[in-house]
């Protein structure tokens, strides 16, 4: 009875290597991604749709931020093959994506800041980050909450332009013309940053 | 001459009063069924001209076929039948179109509007959108030669969908969105209905007679739609309740063909 379950137990991974190569899966390939660099456009909302502005007033309360966030592929790996049986193409399972794109360093912090006196409360050079959301689709999302979405694997060659939308969602009540510092910090240490173009927030 | 035409006339005119005269179209089948189209007229409506009122797959004055129908005489006098009928209304077809331009001409001046249902038919026709009434009741028979009236007892269902109703409303020179959504309590409702009936006609042969269907129905609603109104940036919302909890009394008027199956 004893040498019964040793013998399972010794046979155990390759039954389940045997169950994993039923699957008719194609190759995977994984390859990885490091955030490069960012551009930013101003955006004005004041119509049905978001449009990039190069205009040189902005309505304030229909203000936003584009940031173009670069992404550079760095390497690339196969998915290994099972130890003792290869694919048997026998059957169905659910199989991995063709293609996936995983981060090579996340975004640890992603912070915006004023460049003029914001209000009473934001000088200039100070975090207006909650004054910010990210929008998509009709939803809004605060910036801390949306990390995990930067950070996320990619699917397709086409994700390594991401665009993120910020939408000023608290209007300036110091100044007219208005400058923004978009900082992300990533996990290597790096810091990616740019300044808005100038424009004035009527 | 005259003889033959003596004769003639005796056959035309003896011919029809055989036919009256002779009992073998009386109570003989057992089995019928009855294809019948008509329409429905409200006595009291369900309808309140309001923007909720398109969420409803309803109208108060509808169009009806009845597909499927079967009746079984286990007396004489007595039988029962099972109906079941769709109707629908050229403005049930048209709720999906009606509901943007509500809410376009509601918030139009002050935001961009995005309308849509929750359920788009994508095979769209007269039937898409519809009411099915279905009827089990206790026929009285009364056949005469040519004549025949049912009167009838009928306890059923009036069922119909209740669509879920979404905009959202971009403020025009800001941020800010909001979020419409009109929401039922259920999206399938079937109510419990009661239906005096009476199908009366002619017997223009054996087995078909001409039919005329009156039918007294009532049910009564309990019906709740929720309007949220969401603002997504705070996530703030404000709710509206619209009640349709009504006993509604409809009448409907039809005609068709019955066929004696056996």
């Amino acid at each position: 009875m004893k040498a019964k379950k040793v013998l399972f137990f010794l046979l155990l991974p390759l039954l389940c290597d045997l169950l994993i190569s039923c699957c008719k899966c194609d190759d995977s390939v994984t390859k990885h991604y490091s955030n490069d660099s960012i551009s930013l456009i101003n955006l004005d909302n004041t119509g049905s749709e978001l449009i990039e502005s190069g205009a040189e007033a902005i309505d304030k309360d229909a203000y936003g931020i584009r940031i173009n966030l670069k992404l550079r592929e760095i390497a690339s790996s196969r998915l290994s093959p099972g130890m003792f049986i290869t694919s048997a193409y026998a059957t169905s399972c659910e199989c991995p994506p063709p293609l996936e794109y995983l981060p090579k360093d996340s975004i640890v912090s992603f912070q915006v800041f004023t460049i003029n006196d914001f209000d009473s409360g934001h000088m200039a050079g100070a975090d207006i980050s909650a004054y910010l959301k990210i929008y998509f689709n009709y939803n809004f999302l605060p910036i801390e909450e949306s990390l995990s979405r930067f950070n996320s694997p990619r699917y397709y060659e086409e994700d390594f332009n991401s665009r993120i939308d910020l939408l000023l969602m608290t209007a300036p009540t110091l100044n007219v013309l208005h400058q923004f510092k978009v900082q992300i910090t990533l996990s290597d240490g790096r810091v990616l940053e740019q300044l808005t173009p100038e424009t004035e927030l009527i | 001459m005259m003889k033959a035409f003596a004769v003639f006339v005796l056959l035309v005119a003896t011919h029809p009063l055989c036919l009256l005269g002779q009992d073998s179209t009386r109570y003989h089948s057992r089995w019928q069924t009855n294809l019948a189209f008509g329409s429905y007229m409200p006595l009291t409506t369900l309808l309140k001209n309001t923007d909720t009122d398109y969420l409803l797959e309803f109208d108060d004055r509808t169009s009806y076929i009845q597909l499927i129908n079967a009746a079984y005489f286990f007396r004489r006098h007595w039988g029962i039948e099972f109906n079941f009928q769709f109707s629908s209304s050229s403005g049930m077809q048209k709720r999906d179109e009606r509901f943007q331009q509500l809410m376009q001409s509601r918030y139009e001046y002050n935001y961009y509007v995005e309308p849509s249902f929750s359920t788009q038919t994508l095979a769209s026709n007269y039937f898409s959108d519809k009411v099915e009434r279905s009827y089990l009741g206790l026929i009285y028979r009364l056949e005469y030669k040519r004549f025949f009236i049912y009167p009838k007892f009928s306890l059923g269902f009036t069922s119909f969908k209740i669509d879920r109703g979404i905009a959202f409303l971009k403020e025009k020179n800001s941020n800010q969105v909001l979020k419409v959504t009109y929401a039922p309590n259920e999206r399938v409702k079937d109510f419990g209905t009661v239906a005096l009936s009476a199908k009366l006609g002619y017997k223009l042969s054996k087995r078909i007679y001409f039919n005329i269907d009156f039918l007294l129905a009532h049910f009564k609603t309990d019906i709740t739609i929720t309007k949220t109104t969401t603002d997504l940036n705070t996530e703030e919302f404000q709710e509206e309740k619209t009640d349709y909890k009504k006993n509604i009394f409809t009448m409907s008027l039809g005609a068709g063909l019955v066929f004696v199956l056996k």
